[in-house]
């Protein structure tokens, strides 16, 4: 039984170890998505893209060892939540990073076309983004369940931007009809970042529920 | 709990062996005794026996009983033991206590036959003790026969008394003594359970790391060469302990006060040690990182990859990577294998070395030869051409020569102007390291308005409106050409750039003792990218269109020199597509009035 007990331990040890890997792999995916987009560094975007595979890989390996950790150890309780966790925040993880190379086609494009100035929004949206999704690991490694609700606190002010995002476009495809396309590609790069947050504060659920046991999903109140 | 000890491991063995030794040696002495006592009282009876016979003798043949009988009772009289006479047949003739006349036969009893048989017989046996009767006998032989015996009987019950007597007062005077040894015994073992009570105390204390050198070398008998030996070792341990921790000082001291990051793993990747750079490099701010997996902490998967690597190889490792943050630095980095004293791999040790500076300043230099030969060669390139064309032999065409020469003078103006600003940025810098540059006190509204006129020229060909803001009792100490020259140049390219905006802003004031001048145009701005290289000699946000404008390239260079001749620095704030601002900052500190 000890032996069981030690086992299954060493093997969540290792799952941490992975997610945690990927999870670092994935913000830095957006680090540079979002590099690319505001400095126009084309380099940089191709980057993300083509790491993006790796990432998937890595999803792959994830949820793998998740389910053998299932079947061999039938592990109850907290060890349960904690694998039921990240089964789910290794999906939000995987999106993320599909978002994130989502950007960089944006980024590549939008560097290929004149110089189109990108909105400040794009900015202060890109960085609340990337805070939320450092906060949201951060609250998992820590079993920070207090940050974790501030993460899906903030979540608020990035739909806000996203909104404000699509009312300025909007004007400026009214004014400068000859330049449509650049203005959706803006638009949609916003819009994978407000996904991507929306993915941030998925994983800072999950990291509610491993560590209270609490679903908070679907509710007004935190 | 040494006293339960000492009790039972010391104190109650000797007590017992004691007891057990004396118990053994006094019974031993006692039976000796007891078996002395008798043979002498057996002896005594042979003795009593063989001169009642010999007394007897005379009596003999018998004529009168009754003399007999008063010679026994004599004999009783004078020792106080039962004598019988008997004769050869075993009748009794007289008896000391008894009448004959009743007496059975003594013939059966063994004594009697062996005196019979002329010996002289005792019973000397335990038997005898039990019974509670010594008998002795001895024949009475007169002309060489037996004419009777004489038997002596005594009780056994007064040499049993006697013995009885002596053996208690043998074991009184053994209990006491005993009692006394014990006594001593008990004094001894509670010195000794004192002094290793004390020794017990300071080895616990020295256990818990409290090495004060307390325990009294007085406490126990014998103990006190071990006490002493024991304080001395505590001094030593002590001292050690002090120069390892002065060292751990030492190191953690050199370690935290260096400006390379450094960062320590085990085995199992969790921190052993992380100075402050390290932890200022990643942007961690938690305190309590040592013993944690590292990359939870620092979340990088190139340094966990160049971690690993470290853990895997043999020879020390060296890498480059970025990390992303605030700002992005570029890190440089060897790791090596830590040991442990038995020069066992027991981790990782990895040294973080930020180079960002060192790179922006080689791409600064490599960029600035590049660009200055640039600078100096699209001018000289055009001169030539059109000088080459001039000096055509069938060159006849003095409208074309005219226009050429136009602009081969322009040309020539641009490459003075490029020399002048880089002769006046080198001037400064020179000047700058040696000499404070002199000061006097300037009406900074004034200041201001003297620049804009200067470039009132400039401003309506642009047809761009330049505005003033500031109020006209600011006083600073500055020096004003040097100053006016900086101005001039933002206002200048602020006309140049901003054309988008129609308008400049030029203002002035002074918080907190800084005297603050800034240029803000509307125009296109710039873009992030571009804003920490701005002030670098020759950088051009877009090469063809400023050098169209008629810039040097150096503008913004002479500014930087200027407001640092200052003790003041320059920034920018721009937003693409909303314009810029670039501020003069300039300490006014220790010129206050």
């Amino acid at each position: 039984m000890a032996r069981h007990v030690l086992h299954l331990e060493r093997e969540l040890t290792r799952l941490r170890d992975l997610v945690l890997s990927l999870g670092t792999r994935v913000e830095e995916s957006v680090q540079n998505a979002v590099k690319s987009l505001i400095e126009r560094n084309t380099d940089l975007a191709k980057k993300v893209i083509e790491s993006d595979r790796e990432i998937d890989l890595m999803e792959v390996e994830v949820e793998e060892e998740c389910l053998k950790i299932l079947a061999l150890y039938q592990p109850v309780a907290n060890d349960l939540r904690f694998i039921v966790s990240i089964l789910k925040m290794n999906q939000d993880l995987e999106r993320v990073g599909d978002l994130a190379a989502n950007v960089s086609e944006r980024a590549i494009y939008l560097s290929s076309k004149e110089k189109m100035p990108i909105p400040f929004e794009i900015n202060s949206m890109a960085n609340l983004v990337k805070e939320m999704l450092r906060e949201s690991l951060d609250a998992f490694v820590n079993a920070d369940a207090n940050l974790a609700r501030k993460v899906c606190a903030s979540d608020d002010a990035v739909d806000d931007l996203n909104r404000e995002m699509y009312r300025q476009m909007e004007s400026a495809m009214r004014d400068n009809p000859d330049r449509i396309k650049v203005f959706i590609q803006i638009l949609s790069a916003s819009r994978y970042l407000e996904r991507i947050a929306d993915h941030a504060t998925n994983i800072a659920e999950d990291v509610i529920y491993f560590t209270e046991g609490e679903i908070i999903r679907h509710r007004g109140d935190l | 709990m040494f006293k339960a000890i000492f009790f039972r491991r010391f104190f109650l063995p000797t007590c017992l062996v004691v007891c057990l030794f004396l118990t053994g040696g006094v019974g031993y002495s006692l039976s000796v005794f007891k078996d002395r006592l008798l043979e002498i009282e057996i002896e005594n009876l042979n003795e009593r026996a063989r001169l009642a016979s010999l007394q007897a003798k005379t009596f003999f043949p018998l004529k009168k009983v009754e003399a007999l009988q008063a010679l026994t009772e004599q004999w009783e009289g004078a020792a106080s033991y039962r004598f019988t006479v008997a004769g050869p047949s075993g009748r009794v003739l007289a008896d000391s206590q008894k009448d004959p006349g009743r007496l059975e036969n003594q013939s059966h009893l063994p004594e009697f036959q062996k005196a019979r048989a002329g010996e002289i017989a005792s019973s000397l046996s335990d038997k005898s003790i039990d019974s509670g009767q010594f008998i002795s006998a001895a024949a009475i032989e007169k002309d060489g026969e037996v004419v009777g015996v004489v038997l002596v009987r005594a009780e056994s019950d007064g040499i049993m008394v006697e013995w009885a007597e002596f053996a208690s007062r043998l074991f009184f005077v053994l209990g006491a003594f005993v009692f006394i040894l014990m006594g001593i015994l008990w004094r001894k073992n509670r010195l000794e359970n004192e002094s290793l009570r004390m020794m017990e105390e300071s080895v616990t204390r020295f256990s818990q790391g409290d090495l004060s050198i307390k325990s009294s070398e007085n406490g126990g008998v014998g103990m006190d060469p071990l006490l002493h030996k024991m304080n001395r070792m505590a001094k030593r341990i002590d001292g050690r302990i002090r120069t390892v921790l002065l060292q751990k000082n030492e190191v953690e001291a050199v370690l935290f006060s260096m400006s390379e990051g450094v960062l320590a793993v085990d085995a199992d990747e969790k921190i052993l040690r992380v100075n402050r750079a390290a932890a200022d490099l990643f942007g961690i701010e938690s305190d309590h990182i040592c013993g944690r997996r590292f990359h939870e902490i620092f979340r990088n998967s190139k340094l966990k990859k160049f971690i690993r690597r470290t853990l895997e190889s043999s020879d020390p490792v060296e890498d480059q990577f970025t990390v992303m943050g605030e700002k992005d630095c570029f890190i440089h980095a060897h790791g090596a294998a830590l040991v442990d004293a038995d020069n066992k791999r027991i981790g990782a040790l990895a040294v973080l070395n930020d180079v960002t500076k060192l790179r922006k300043l080689e791409n600064m230099r490599r960029d600035f030869v590049a660009n200055v030969s640039h600078e100096l060669k699209t001018p000289i390139t055009s001169i030539k051409g059109f000088v080459e064309t001039l000096l055509q032999d069938d060159f006849n065409d003095p409208e074309s020569a005219q226009r050429f020469l136009q602009i081969i003078m322009k040309q020539t103006t641009r490459l003075n102007v490029i020399i002048d600003d880089l002769l006046s940025l080198s001037r400064m810098e020179s000047e700058m390291d040696r000499v404070e540059i002199s000061r006097e006190k300037v009406r900074i509204r004034e200041l201001l308005q003297s620049t804009i006129q200067d470039c009132a020229f400039a401003a309506t060909e642009g047809q761009m409106e330049v505005e003033l803001v500031c109020d006209a009792q600011l006083f600073a100490h500055v020096n004003r050409p040097l100053l006016e020259e900086a101005v001039v140049n933002l206002i200048q390219n602020g006309l140049k750039y901003g054309k988008g905006g129609k308008k400049i802003r030029v203002s002035g004031a002074i918080e907190n003792d800084v005297l603050i001048l800034s240029v803000q145009d509307w125009g296109p701005g710039i873009e992030a990218t571009h804003l920490p290289r701005l002030f670098e000699r020759f950088y051009r946000v877009d090469a063809a269109r400023s050098r169209n404008l008629g810039g040097s390239g150096l503008g913004l260079a002479i500014v930087k020199h200027i407001a640092q001749a200052h003790n003041g620095t320059v920034s920018v704030q721009s937003t693409p597509g909303q314009g810029s601002q670039f501020f003069i900052r300039i300490d006014l500190h220790q010129f206050a009035d």
